[in-house]
């Protein structure tokens, strides 16, 4: 157990993914487990950037750095601002009044995961071709999203206008 | 990677669609242009116009020499998503026809934006109906969950109506993570987004992978549940109907519903219903578990409308029971004895756009008059209403509604019967 | 290295995701958490778009909708919260039932 588990750390890109996923899994938990809504907020944000690390160790430096860029720039500044306009009294989550109703979910939260873990370990995916090179991936990234993809890219934009016009219409101040 | 490209020749087969995205920009720049003073009673006429356009359009394109698909089948225009966009267009555009002159009472305080947001809904749900690619499936999905979102919160200053937008918001965006994780699998499985990569490459041996496919499908249909609130996926559906607008409580009940029985079928028909695979265990499991969602659906929706004293609430639960006949074509056995449920399906879901719509007009009307919208402010309609217009409004969408249902339960129970032939014809 | 470790990551961080947007009391937790569920499905096809049967940029490409998406529902989702907080004085979950019966 331990020979592998050695073996498996002495490859440089398994060591990084083992670093990454222990930083990840635990901004999540501590997400969870925390009780100041800021702290909650920074923790989650550990894991968006540690996630964007492992994006760049699979390939996907685009991704990568949008993930960065997105995930713990933007969302994360979002909700901070969500939190100082609307006020927190005592900052803290007090007691959870529900305790059946939390027991149960993580029951099944867990059930889920098991579920999940057992399907994933049983099965076996087999490269048809080798990984492609992840060279100037940035390039054909544009490529396909203006040739292939531009539906779904047009729609994209109308979706942004929406959602643009939503939040200033739902959160803006009436005057009367 | 030439062959991939989009032509101009291409834009006349998305012409309903351009239709849409024009005139909710120009509705935009209008509202913003225009001086304060100006009444925003225009944005509803534009909004009119724009679906009445895209319908005649839409209609155009009905029955094709051949299916165009664009894209690499990324975008398909055939008879299954021109019907169903027609439904969607019409839909949306009685919904805004109702609506007219109902937003100031409903305190609606942006009323130009309120009416041209029912556009990029719609056309989310056009290109629900018509993608055969997994990314432009997602994208139409989230472009009519996101408009939907903003409308149910329009009503400002009710808590009712933010409370219901954010358990919309929620729970949407849980049901879309679900239907992201299943999509994902598929992608793993096939290598492809696209829909008919994916059911060539599960008709192959899948044995490696078996587990997945199966963790896709119910992931999916655990997704799908929530967007057409069948049980037991259903309980937002009460509180955000309550919440919102009457006329957008419409809107959710017959077109994004309607939307989302597109989705499911496209997804169900092709990926794991189709042809290649007749007869395999995964097909018999994915109808099977298909027809226990539907029971499951017309089951509780009926039995707990029963206690509901809000009418707003009490059609939600019948939406429930409704998205349970609806699964039922779906469910059924495509065969070469019994290849109809496409007819079937649409039949009933245009019965029941008329049907909703009806019932939400007339709740509107009560409601007026009587200013609530429990159940008892329909009590003594009779002598309060004699000679005025609800009567024979009332009757005339009771009388389609009970006759449809009859004639569809009929082709229901047919269809049954031959399900179960089948099966007991395969048992042997 | 197999794709295995990549999706217990992502399953780990899904059912994680799940739980605190099912369990957690205060609102802006609650959307933070379908974030981290939208992340794990990222993650699952980034790493079938470099291991899986097909190797690819499709994953990706979807990937970048994804991240899209999410943050427009993010900024829709605050909005709403802001004018619920406007009215309501609370952004607390378990205060949202003034529809139950």
């Amino acid at each position: 157990m331990l020979d592998r588990l050695i073996g498996f750390l002495s490859s440089g890109e398994n060591l990084v993914f083992f670093v990454f996923s222990l930083v990840a899994i635990c901004g999540a938990i501590f997400m969870i487990s925390l009780t100041r809504v800021v702290h909650m907020v920074m923790a989650l944000a550990l894991t968006f950037l540690s996630l964007g690390g492992i994006y760049i160790t699979l390939g996907a430096e685009f991704v990568g750095w949008v993930q960065v860029l997105i995930y713990a720039g933007a969302i994360t500044i979002l909700m901070i601002f969500g939190i100082m306009m609307t006020r927190h009294r005592g900052e803290a989550e007090t007691e959870p009044q529900r305790p059946w109703h939390n027991g149960l979910l993580l029951v099944g939260a867990i059930v889920l995961f098991g579920i999940l873990f057992y399907v994933i370990q049983n099965a076996t995916i087999t490269p048809q071709s080798a990984p492609v090179d992840p060279k100037d991936n940035t390039l054909q990234i544009g490529q396909l999203l203006f040739n292939q993809y531009v539906i779904p890219f047009e729609i994209m934009s109308v979706l942004l206008t929406v959602a643009f016009i939503g939040a200033i219409v739902v959160a803006k101040r009436e005057e009367d | 990677m030439e062959a991939l490209r989009l032509q101009l020749s291409d834009l006349q087969h998305l012409i309903p669609e351009l239709t849409l995205i024009v005139t909710a920009l120009l509705a935009a720049l209008l509202d913003l242009a225009l001086p304060r003073k100006v009444s925003r009673s225009f944005s509803a006429w534009l909004t009119l116009l724009g679906i009445v356009v895209a319908i005649c359009f839409t209609a155009l394109e009905l029955n094709p020499e051949e299916p165009i698909q664009l894209l690499a089948q990324s975008y398909r225009i055939d008879d299954f998503a021109s019907l169903l966009k027609l439904v969607i267009l019409v839909g949306t555009g009685l919904v805004v026809f109702m609506s007219l002159g109902s937003a100031a009472r409903d305190d609606i305080h942006h009323v130009g934006e309120y009416y041209y947001l029912f556009l990029p809904a719609a056309l989310g749900g056009m290109i629900m109906a018509s993608s055969g690619d997994l990314i432009t499936l997602y994208v139409g999905l989230e472009l009519l969950s996101i408009t939907s979102y903003v409308l149910v919160a329009m009503k400002k200053k009710s808590t009712e109506s933010n409370e219901g937008a954010f358990k919309y918001i929620v729970l949407g965006g849980i049901s879309s993570a679900i239907i992201l994780y299943g999509m994902s699998f598929l992608y793993g499985i096939s290598g492809s987004t696209n829909l008919l990569a994916i059911n060539s490459a599960l008709a192959g041996s899948i044995d490696d992978v078996k587990g997945l496919v199966y963790l896709a499908f119910f992931l999916l249909l655990a997704g799908f549940g929530f967007k057409i609130a069948a049980a037991p996926f259903h309980t937002w559906a009460p509180d955000v109907y309550q919440g919102a607008p009457t006329p957008v409580t419409a809107f959710l009940a017959v077109v994004s519903k309607g939307a989302g029985f597109a989705i499911l079928f496209r997804v169900m028909y092709w990926v794991f219903g189709s042809l290649t695979l007749m007869g395999t265990d995964l097909q018999k499991d994915a109808l099977l578990s298909l027809s226990v969602l539907a029971a499951i659906s017309m089951i509780a929706g009926n039995a707990m409308a029963l206690r509901q004293h809000n009418v707003k609430r009490l059609l939600a639960y019948s939406g429930i029971a409704n998205a349970g006949y609806l699964l039922v074509p779906i469910a059924t056995h495509f065969s070469l004895v019994h290849y109809a449920n496409y007819s079937e399906f649409l039949f009933y879901l245009i019965a029941y756009l008329f049907m909703n719509i009806g019932a939400f007009a007339v709740l509107m009307i009560v409601q007026r008059s009587s200013g609530n919208e429990e159940l008892r402010g329909f009590a003594g309609l009779y002598y309060r209403a004699r000679g005025r217009p609800q009567r024979p409004c009332c009757s005339s969408f009771r009388w389609p509604a009970s006759r449809s249902r009859r004639d569809f339960s009929e082709s229901c129970s047919s269809s049954w019967a031959r399900c179960r032939r089948n099966s007991i014809g395969s048992a042997r | 290295m197999s794709i295995t470790p990549y999706l217990t990551l992502a399953a780990i961080l899904f059912c994680i995701g799940l739980y605190g947007a099912l369990s957690k009391k205060n609102a802006i937790i609650v959307l933070l958490s379908i974030e981290l569920m939208l992340n794990a499905v990222n993650l699952n096809l980034i790493a079938f778009a470099k291991y899986g049967p097909k190797p690819g940029l499709a994953g990706q490409i979807f990937s970048l909708f994804n991240i899209t998406v999410a943050a427009a529902e993010v900024a829709v989702g605050i909005a709403i919260l802001i004018n619920l907080y406007r009215n309501r004085g609370t952004t607390d979950v378990t205060d949202m039932d003034t529809m139950k019966r």
